[in-house]
């Protein structure tokens, strides 16, 4: 049955896996344009550093578009069949979740084994000044790990019914209409800021997009 | 002022048209010509003095401890909330030699596009008004001031104002990268805890004798082809010629060893000074500002240590310790972050397994 749901969800989803895919590895290729001089001097290295750096904020954005995607294309099919269809099989309704969860994450190894391929070959091809060092299998890791949170926070949300996913939604404006309107009547309460730390630092679900993404670092 | 300037000039001309012998007709009409230049010159001066007095800008002087800063009333309360951080950060920062500001008063002035009001003097503080502006302002105004009043030399091995640092971790960081990147052999050693190769990437000894422990006989090269324009490399055409043509080192050192100190780029950034500095004052307490400036004299690594109070081979160990605590963490994954991070993948499974569709 797993091999099934994963074909229907290839069908799905293959034109976003193989963008991601492309993408993917095209970004630490790219991103090490500027390592052609091993005998740089200290303005050059940190230009090298900033560019790196500049491009590493793409890592996680991709990390996170890929994953919404593949969330609700995974689920998608089954809003707009009234999820006729799964209520039909005679198997558990977790066994059928987990198959989705599970063909889902399986496509985005596409994206993220290329990523992987895409920052060895870069950082081979780079001239890496002294004192610096690649990281290519610590950055594909740590994708692969921001991939996997994203995509199992998105697909929590797209399982839901769109009244849950409007709650969740409602939440967040709401949050957002408090703090502009405590702004306005210039009182010094923040809400915003303390819920986006507690999102984003440990030990928060997002701590892990957070901090250095550089292919080549010191 | 100008009128001084144009009497002198209008004397002088006179002087040289008689020197000449000139026929008097013909000075008569070069002394009618320098009148009427007088005359509009006067008219000009007026002018200025009349914006200078004629609208001025009522102003408040604020005094925070050593500070005296002369406020458009405007932006009082703003700046007294500024004015009073700037004076917190500056006294941590010098301790009792700040009081050395309090004979220069900071004239802050309201930026209107991006030039200075007219009549104006030319260091008076632009700002935007804004606290934070003010704050900044008057830091860097301060830590200039603190660094004319200082020595030549140290102003000189400093190449800048010591600005106080509102983000302490920053600088350390920016250091490592420098001892990391530098393409120098004496960073790299210095990196590796040799504290003599410190020293030398430091500039604490001459430029002349440590040219060749700054850079390679490579580095060496490409930095004579860069400075080749300056008047004591054209002087050695031969020599430059031979060390960036045909690879001589020995030519290279010997033009470098000749031109000035300054055009040779050291081998680390000014920051590294400044952290160094930053750390002798950190060990010797209030007082160690005060005693870099008043060991003026001495060898800056000698000054250093008057300051911190502690011999120099301990400070320069201390800074290279907190230079190194301070490496930026690069791209990891550490094993508590990618559990946190599969076990909130998980969590978030779950959850979709208890999803409302399924109940």
């Amino acid at each position: 049955m797993f091999r099934m749901i994963l074909f229907t969800q290839w069908k799905w989803a293959r034109a976003v896996v193989a963008l991601g895919a492309v993408i993917a590895f095209a970004l630490p290729v790219l991103s090490v344009g500027q390592f052609g001089r091993e005998q740089a001097s200290r303005w050059e290295v940190q230009a090298m550093l900033s560019s790196i750096q500049s491009w590493g904020v793409l890592y996680p954005v991709v990390a996170g578009l890929l994953a919404l995607l593949i969330a609700v294309l995974t689920w998608s099919p089954d809003h707009r069949g009234r999820h006729v269809y799964a209520l039909t099989l005679p198997v558990p309704r977790w066994h059928y979740v987990l198959g989705r969860f599970g063909a889902g994450a399986l496509l985005l190894a596409a994206p993220v084994i290329a990523l992987w391929a895409g920052a060895l070959i870069a950082a081979a091809a780079a001239s890496i000044p002294p004192g610096l060092q690649a990281y290519p299998t610590m950055l594909a890791l740590r994708f692969s790990l921001a991939v996997l949170v994203a995509y199992a926070l998105l697909f929590a949300v797209a399982s839901a019914t769109t009244r849950t996913a409007g709650y969740v939604l409602g939440v967040l404006a709401a949050l957002i209409l408090v703090e502009v309107l405590l702004s306005v009547a210039d009182v010094n309460v923040h809400i915003l800021g303390p819920a986006l730390m507690r999102v984003f630092l440990w030990p928060g679900p997002l701590e892990i997009f957070t901090g250095r993404w550089m292919l080549i670092d010191v | 002022m100008s009128r001084v300037a144009l009497t002198a000039l209008l004397a002088v001309a006179c002087a040289g048209e008689i020197a000449a012998q000139a026929p008097a007709s013909a000075l008569r009409a070069r002394i009618d010509r320098l009148e009427r230049a007088l005359g509009w010159a006067e008219a000009a001066a007026h002018r200025i003095d009349s914006l200078e007095h004629g609208q001025p800008e009522p102003t408040d002087t604020l005094i925070v401890g050593a500070l005296h800063v002369l406020v458009p009333r405007g932006i009082l309360p703003q700046a007294r909330v500024a004015v009073t951080q700037s004076w917190s950060v500056l006294d941590s920062a010098f301790g009792t030699a700040a009081v050395r500001l309090s004979g220069r008063p900071f004239d802050l002035v309201m930026m209107r596009g991006s030039t200075l009001p007219p009549g104006r003097r030319s260091d008076a503080v632009l700002t935007t008004g804004t606290e934070a502006d003010i704050r900044q302002r008057v830091l860097w105004s301060a830590a200039h001031a603190m660094s004319v009043q200082s020595d030549s030399a140290l102003r000189v091995w400093m190449g800048g104002a010591l600005v106080p640092e509102h983000d302490p971790a920053r600088e350390p960081r920016a250091v490592y990268l420098a001892l990391v990147t530098a393409p120098s052999p004496a960073a790299r050693r210095c990196f590796q805890r040799d504290l003599g190769a410190c020293r030398i990437a430091l500039g604490f000894t001459p430029v002349a004798d440590a040219i060749t422990d700054w850079y390679d006989a490579e580095r060496r090269r490409v930095i004579v082809s860069e400075i080749s324009f300056l008047e004591p490399v054209q002087r050695m055409r031969g020599a430059a010629r031979a060390c960036v043509e045909q690879r001589q080192d020995a030519d290279c050192v010997a033009v470098l060893r000749r031109v000035p100190a300054t055009a040779v780029p050291a081998p680390l950034p000014a920051s590294a000074r400044y952290s160094l500095i930053r750390h002798a004052l950190k060990l010797g307490g209030r007082d160690a500002y005060a005693r870099l400036l008043a060991a003026a004299g001495r060898p800056i690594d000698q000054r250093l240590a008057a300051a911190a109070g502690v011999p120099a081979d301990t400070l320069l160990r201390r800074w290279h310790a907190d230079i190194i605590a301070a490496r930026p963490q690069p791209v990891t994954v550490d094993p508590r972050g990618a559990w946190m991070a599969l076990a909130w993948g998980l969590a978030f499974g779950l959850v979709a397994l208890r999803s409302s569709r399924w109940r």
